[in-house]
């Protein structure tokens, strides 16, 4: 009875080794594309006054739209170009790294305003928040994973493909 | 017959767990694996030393810092700051037989020079110099186009004295002198700077506040200049800011309030009015006041930009528009159109006293390539220019702007 129900129904339901075969090969790539995403967080001062900024908030610091929080000047901090810099400006600021640039030099031409600082090494991005308040970064998660004295206030998913 | 089936149940059953296994491994390797940070989170807090410990470092580590940034300051203090920053805009031209030149032309543009400095977040300096080519002669002049200083309070006040563009409108607060930043050769005939011919007061030498609030639902935006009135000059009939004086009591006064919703990025509405009292020698002051909005759009591969003007002057009326749009086709090639006019009344005062007194409109039809986004373009354009009671124009113009 059961070699005549696994023998039994339509021609692909018997097929099963395909069925299964294809079901093994989309799990695989499933996993293939999560084995290399990447999360990127944008971090504070844990003890400072920007832990509950919003995305929105977080965006217009990186525009020059909000230069102070509490009355006192935001220091935001820009990691190197490559691809965390990209997931950053793509998923929070909403532009490519050419366009952000060329935003940066009209601002620059219009209201004399220079763009944020770039740090290179994530431990750099690190210190400088934990040595500032009002100092803002964002870098791979994995280095502010164990970091002291910063907090995680935004978490973005970057895709390697 | 019995024993039979059981060993191909048997085997089926096999071969229906090694390919559930596999499922499951597959699915094993696409969960990411959590466990190993949390022995790294617990291994960290395990080693922390003592809390007064820790302050100690941080508090030496501090002094440290206030003294490199003592040594630092008290340094920068004796280096002067411009050219810190400089920079330069510049362009050159080519056009068949226009309204200002009788044959094809090459035509030296200008080289704006601009440099920007800043003491700390919250002062900050600019200065913009041009310098145009002066008529047929290889002379020139140098006009000192923006020069502020600035001190920001917050983000709502931002106080600047100097010369500056006037809060009037999206172009004129955008765009400056340098045309590698905007898409197409030349600003709209009619927000000319004044003294090529400009029919609106783009430039005040006074007082400018400006700030921006950002809501959860928008950013809202003001700036409100105070500053000496304009005059118009009976020998070149052209607009003049007063520059050094006033030639009157009246202040001009400016205000542009503007938003930009969140929920539509690169979205931008405005309204502006400015009053001034312009001094002419024939009909001596005239109150003059203009009104509009502006709608722009940038965002993606749009460009998208309309403004209306409504000049008031005594019992006579004149409106200015246009309509631009550029789509970007290709990674560096955006084609791009505009239609601008003017409607003015013959008996009005104001535009009496100015070279361009008459109705006029454009059309213009291009296409830019980027040969570097940010340091230079090719632009490639049809003008077609109609003005009441003279010759219509159809101009081919080409441009190639760059900053450096």
């Amino acid at each position: 009875m059961v070699v005549q129900f696994l023998k039994s129904g339509p021609a692909i339901l018997r097929n099963r080794g395909l069925i299964l075969s294809m079901l093994v090969l989309i799990c695989l790539l499933c996993g293939s594309v999560n084995l290399h995403a990447e999360q990127v967080a944008v971090i504070v001062n844990k003890d400072g006054p920007l832990s509950h900024l919003s995305k929105t908030e977080i965006r217009g610091i990186y525009l020059g739209e909000i230069r102070f929080v509490g009355g006192m000047p935001v220091r935001p901090i820009q990691y190197a170009e490559g691809q965390v810099k990209e997931a950053f400006l793509s998923n929070v600021i909403g532009l490519s790294a050419k366009d952000y640039k060329l935003y940066w030099v009209k601002k620059l031409f219009q209201e004399g305003l220079t763009p944020p600082l770039v740090k290179t090494d994530p431990s750099e991005i690190l210190n400088a928040v934990r040595e500032d308040p009002w100092g803002i970064g964002y870098l791979p998660k994995e280095f502010a994973n164990e970091a002291s004295e910063i907090q995680i206030i935004y978490i973005i998913q970057e895709e390697r493909h | 017959m019995v024993t039979i089936q059981s060993s191909k149940i048997r085997y089926l059953i096999k071969k229906q767990a090694f390919f559930i296994s596999l499922v499951l491994l597959a699915l094993f390797q696409a969960t990411p694996l959590r466990a190993d940070e949390q022995d790294r989170t617990q291994i960290s807090t395990q080693s922390q030393p003592s809390i007064s410990d820790r302050q100690q470092e941080e508090i030496n580590q501090l002094r440290q810092r206030i003294q490199i940034l003592e040594e630092k300051e008290s340094s920068e203090d004796l280096h002067p700051q411009f050219g810190m920053n400089l920079g330069a805009y510049g362009d050159v031209n080519f056009f068949t037989k226009d309204r200002e030149a009788n044959h094809p032309s090459f035509s030296l543009g200008s080289l704006d020079l601009y440099s920007t400095s800043h003491f700390g977040p919250r002062l900050t300096f600019l200065a913009e110099l041009q310098l145009e080519i002066n008529g047929q002669t290889s002379g020139g002049n140098f006009d000192l186009e923006r020069f502020w200083v600035g001190y920001t309070f917050n983000d709502l006040l931002t106080v600047r004295v100097g010369r500056q563009h006037t809060a009037l409108g999206y172009w004129n607060n955008t765009y400056h002198h340098g045309k590698q930043l905007f898409l197409t050769v030349d600003r709209p005939f009619f927000l000319a700077f004044e003294d090529d011919g400009g029919v609106l007061p783009v430039h005040t030498v006074g007082i400018e506040l400006m700030g921006s609030q950002s809501l959860p639902t928008l950013r809202w935006m003001y700036e409100l200049d105070i500053g000496n009135g304009h005059r118009i000059d009976s020998t070149t009939k052209l607009l003049v800011p007063n520059d050094i004086a006033d030639n009157n009591s009246a202040k001009q006064v400016a205000l542009r309030l503007s938003i930009q919703p969140n929920r539509l990025p690169g979205l931008t509405l405005g309204v502006f009015g400015t009053s001034d009292r312009v001094g002419t020698d024939a009909n001596g002051n005239i109150d003059e006041r203009v009104f509009g909005s502006d709608f722009s759009y940038m965002h993606n591969n749009v460009e998208f930009i309309t403004e209306y003007f409504k000049m008031l002057n005594l019992d006579h009326d004149a409106t200015a528009y246009y309509i631009q749009l550029g789509y970007k086709v290709a990674r560096d090639i955006t084609p791009y159109t505009r239609y601008e006019t003017l409607d003015v009344n013959p008996a009005d005062p104001y535009f009496s006293e100015l070279q361009n007194n008459t109705s006029r409109h454009q059309t213009i039809a291009g296409v830019r390539y980027d040969i570097d986004e940010l340091r230079s373009a090719l632009k490639f354009q049809y003008r077609r220019d109609r003005k009441v009671g003279s010759e219509t124009f159809h101009v081919l113009e080409a441009q190639w702007s760059f900053s450096f």
